[in-house]
């Protein structure tokens, strides 16, 4: 084992293939606590991964790494981002707004970070988009949860974000948000072409948002198993029963702890 | 709304502080207690005494000089006692040893160093406050989620070191400050009353200037009305203080005011 430098896990491009290829990424607090085993995946750009598995597994870890964070373990593997220019954005568990800050601050901030000229900050259509145009002057407390979320994805989406990183990002809403939340990202992603990783424990957001879904679990975490679901962008694909069959099929893979 | 019902509330607790005073008085006697009636016209007419206004200067002075001195130091050290955890291993013990040692004690020594002039009294408030500002600013950094550094990692250009001055800076900026100002300003509206009691010390024996003079040299004299509006005059010093960290967390931290909302 050894730690990798954020360099060297960005500089790692292959040539001709654009989107993310993670391979044989493993992680461990020391060489005996180890976080995850070997897990590889390939995203092509335009796409997504749904990471499915139980809390603790160790979802948010790999998100972190994949992002060029680096939490302080111990790290093998490569991650390889190609262009290397992607612009990335990370919509984390519950932080995802600075509470001091109003909506517009927020999704200032990351523009102000970067020196955006004054002029060229211009968030109104976003908002728009997003369905939270007079929000913009209400902060974090004042807004409900699914309204928190859409901004935290405005927030991703200002610096013009490709590759996006979603770390259980809707697990503190109502299931009657969340699932129109799902939807609109669903909608918005595709129609922006946005490559994205999402960590999740549910296997419903999973089949509705993953073109790929990797179940994580056993001790080590490793990848127990890997369903395509081209079908996910279908119209009404959430009453399909391709979606039923992948959730049950998902929910039976965690279950059995073993590959599939 | 807000504002007329926190007007009643201060009109109310004025109402019977007066009438606790007045029944007092009545017990007592002129002899040995001033009615307020008496005490505040006696005081307005001091108004227009420039001795008296000179005392209320210097006192007024003193005690905004010393509480800004105690602010200015020990809120951006507390900062940086909560963010560095290096710096904080070092000088955290030395603060927790010294913090219960009353500072008042140190207004010997500090007169002995410094002679009778203004620094050993804006210093002798300085130290009472800051003590209390930097603890309270210190642990105020050191209760934010870690998880809102990682956050701010995201938003952080990929292209820019995430250890130099400008990180530390935006850090500053975005996080840090807005974190720990409600809980300075909190401890300053606290420490501003001790600052008055210490402000009262320093000027009863070291000086010929000031409220805490004119208290002390009234109680000589058994003139009870100045002994009086002087300390009125301390009371509203301390009030108007009070009320003024209120308005400066009103204007600098506008968040907290709609969450009181």
């Amino acid at each position: 084992m050894k730690t990798l430098s954020i360099s060297t896990m960005t500089e790692l491009t292959c040539k001709g293939f654009l989107g993310v290829e993670v391979k044989s990424l493993s992680a461990s607090h020391n060489n005996t606590d180890v976080i995850f085993k070997d897990i590889s995946f390939t995203l092509p750009k335009g796409h997504s991964v749904a990471l499915v598995g139980s809390s603790g597994c160790g979802k948010t870890t790999l998100l972190n790494l994949i992002y060029g964070l680096f939490p302080g373990i111990l790290v093998e593997g490569t991650v390889t981002i190609s262009p290397k220019s992607t612009k990335k954005a990370y919509v984390m568990q519950d932080i995802g707004l600075f509470p001091w800050k109003t909506v517009k601050e927020n999704l200032m901030l990351p523009l102000i970070l970067e020196k955006v000229p004054k002029e060229k900050r211009i968030i109104a259509p976003l908002l728009e988009e997003l369905g939270i145009g007079e929000l913009s002057q209400r902060y974090p407390f004042e807004l409900s949860g699914g309204e928190r979320q859409r901004v935290a994805l405005a927030r991703a989406l200002v610096t013009g974000g490709e590759l996006i990183l979603m770390d259980e990002p809707f697990s503190a809403l109502d299931a009657i948000t969340r699932e129109k939340l799902q939807d609109s990202v669903a909608l918005l992603f595709n129609r922006r072409g946005i490559t994205f990783i999402l960590a999740t424990h549910s296997m419903e957001e999973a089949a509705i948002l993953g073109d790929i879904i990797l179940v994580l679990g056993g001790k080590p975490t490793r990848i127990l198993g890997q369903f395509s679901n081209p079908d996910r962008r279908l119209k009404g694909a959430r009453n399909s029963d391709q979606f039923f069959k992948i959730v049950t099929d998902t929910r039976k893979c965690l279950a059995s702890g073993s590959s599939l | 709304m807000k504002e007329a019902s926190k007007l009643l509330l201060y009109l109310y607790a004025i109402a019977f502080i007066v009438l606790v005073w007045e029944l007092l008085a009545l017990y007592f006697g002129p002899f040995i207690l001033p009615t307020p009636w008496e005490v505040f016209l006696y005081f307005v007419r001091q108004l227009d005494n420039p001795i008296f206004l000179s005392h209320l200067l210097y006192s007024l002075g003193r005690l905004v000089g010393g509480l800004a001195i105690g602010f200015i130091l020990a809120f951006p050290l507390g900062i940086a006692l909560g963010y560095f955890k290096t710096l904080d291993k070092y000088v955290a013990p030395i603060v927790f040893l010294t913090y219960p040692i009353p500072k008042v004690l140190f207004l010997p020594v500090l007169l002995v160093l410094f002679g009778l002039g203004e620094a050993p009294k804006l210093l002798i408030i300085a130290l009472t406050t800051s003590y209390l500002i930097l603890v309270v600013t210190r642990d105020s950094i050191r209760a934010i989620d870690p998880n809102y550094y990682t956050f701010f990692a995201t938003l952080w250009p990929a292209e820019i070191n995430r250890r130099g001055l400008s990180w530390f800076m935006a850090i500053l900026r975005h996080v840090l400050y807005p974190q720990a100002l409600p809980a300075a300003i909190t401890a300053f509206r606290l420490a501003s009353g001790t600052a008055v009691a210490v402000l009262f010390i320093a000027e009863s024996f070291a000086t010929d200037k000031g409220l805490g003079f004119l208290i002390v040299d009234a109680w000589g004299a058994m003139d009870l009305r100045r002994m009086w509006s002087g300390i009125l005059a301390m009371s509203l010093i301390g009030a108007i203080i009070f009320e003024v960290a209120n308005l400066l967390e009103y204007l600098l931290c506008p968040w907290k005011r709609r969450q009181g909302a």
